[in-house]
């Protein structure tokens, strides 16, 4: 009561409006500033403080400088990565994560940054960061990988699609209209999406993100999480990446043994098995398609991991000919659609993996064998290099 | 008896008290105008935190 008579009431409406409307603006240029410049110096990859386990969603124009950082001339050929936590390079540390190895087997005229994140599809997020830099005129190859039958649709998942939006909002992608005519016709997650256009909208012009986002990086956050507990507010730079120790491999994956397994059989099992599922591949082909524009086709591609040998070698012949067979069909219908599509893990040691879809450094070493070939084949065919 | 002069109602001299409501109001345009400031960074702040997710990122990896 005594703030109102003391304080409210002598405010003058003009001078606060005045005062509101200029700070909000500035806050708002700020923010457009921000977003023009690189963010995350040394970046490597996405640790779990500088993404959405730590409350860090980086924004899109923050991954479109990153990636346009690292490109020293427009005649680099940028590899942007995306995918979930095995091309992210969870077990790997920093120093020997597969991406690291894919840029020395590449050389300097290739640029490589990883931009995959924890349980991130093809589709969406680093995919839209792709686009609108081939957009922008970069030469740009996409690799990322995907584990069947998590395809994304074609903005991506519910944690990611705020990035297909947010580019989306900001006309920085090709218009593809049967992406947009698939988006519409989903009911299911049609109130999802209207948030995030609506989100996307207000911060094309307010640039919130890109401002609170680059402040929280590098100093000072005011969004709890549980990952960084008690020290939430510290800024996301000075968090470390660190690879957990791995343990000797009956240890390692006797744990989700049964688990595992039983989830690879509901893929395969005879009859009822998901791959079995006569509607289940028409409806694949259709998200695929629509989740990458024309233009991307060529320069995309799309590496389908396996899960670890160790679980597939728990499978009976039959089942293991039948997964096999699964991952084969999904390599094929990436490549229907004009998509370059590789399958890989499913060949490696036991010892390459961490758990049922992570690399150690040593698997790390073989994927970044196994991409290479294939991005300097597209970047021969498409960029004479 | 009041030997000090210029207290302004007294003497009917009317400056000196248009002078101190006017001190008084570029004051309270001043607080106003910090007031809004604080109100439209408080403003693009919410803005922001309303676009991070109200349940926390479970991740399961497989």
């Amino acid at each position: 009561l005594r703030i109102k008579e003391h304080i409210a009431e002598r405010l003058i409406p003009g001078a606060f409006a005045v005062g509101l409307a200029s700070a909000f603006f500035c806050c708002s240029y700020w923010g457009g500033i921000y977003s023009q410049q690189n963010p995350f110096p040394g970046f490597v990859r996405f640790y779990q403080a500088l993404g959405p386990p730590g409350n860090f969603f980086p924004t899109i124009n923050q991954l479109i400088a990153l990636c346009r950082s690292r490109a020293s001339s427009t005649s680099d050929v940028l590899v942007v990565i995306g995918g979930n936590s095995t091309f992210l390079g969870i077990a790997q540390p920093v120093d020997e994560i597969w991406s690291g190895y894919l840029q020395k087997d590449l050389g300097p005229s290739f640029a490589v940054v990883n931009l995959a994140q924890r349980g991130a599809p093809p589709t969406g997020g680093a995919e839209s960061v792709a686009e609108a830099l081939w957009k922008q005129g970069y030469k740009v190859i996409y690799v990322a990988n995907v584990l069947p039958p998590a395809w994304g649709e074609p903005d991506g998942n519910s944690t990611y699609d705020y990035l297909y939006w947010n580019a989306h909002a900001r006309n920085l992608l090709f218009s593809w209209d049967v992406r947009d005519r698939y988006l519409g016709a989903d009911l299911v997650d049609r109130e999802q999406r209207k948030e995030r256009m609506i989100r996307a909208r207000m911060d094309r012009f307010s640039n919130t993100e890109d401002l609170w986002n680059t402040l929280c990086y590098a100093q000072f956050c005011t969004a709890w999480d549980s990952v960084t507990g008690n020290e939430f507010w510290k800024p996301r730079k000075e968090f470390k990446d660190v690879a957990p120790l791995s343990l000797p491999i009956p240890e390692r994956f006797a744990g989700d043994r049964v688990r595992i397994v039983e989830a690879v059989r509901t893929f395969v099992k005879q009859p009822g098995g998901t791959m079995m599922d006569t509607k289940m591949w028409p409806n694949v082909e259709l998200q695929i398609a629509a989740g990458f524009v024309p233009q991307m086709r060529a320069r995309s591609l799309i590496v389908v991991s396996s899960v670890s040998p160790y679980y597939i070698h728990q499978l009976s012949a039959d089942e293991q000919n039948r997964y096999a067979s699964f991952l084969r069909r999904s390599v094929g219908a990436y490549q229907q659609v004009g998509l370059h599509a590789m399958e890989s893990g499913s060949l490696y040691e036991e010892g390459d993996y961490e758990d049922a879809v992570h690399m150690l450094p040593s698997g790390g070493r073989r994927l970044a064998n196994e991409v290479a070939p294939e991005v300097r084949s597209i970047a021969h065919e498409l960029y004479a290099k | 008896m009041n030997s000090t002069p210029n207290k302004g109602r007294s003497t009917g001299n009317p400056k000196p008290v248009e002078s101190r409501s006017l001190l008084r109001s570029v004051f309270w345009a001043g607080v106003s105008l910090a007031v809004g400031c604080a109100g439209g960074i408080f403003l693009h702040y919410l803005i922001y935190r309303l676009s991070l997710p109200t349940e926390p990122f479970i991740y399961a990896n497989f």
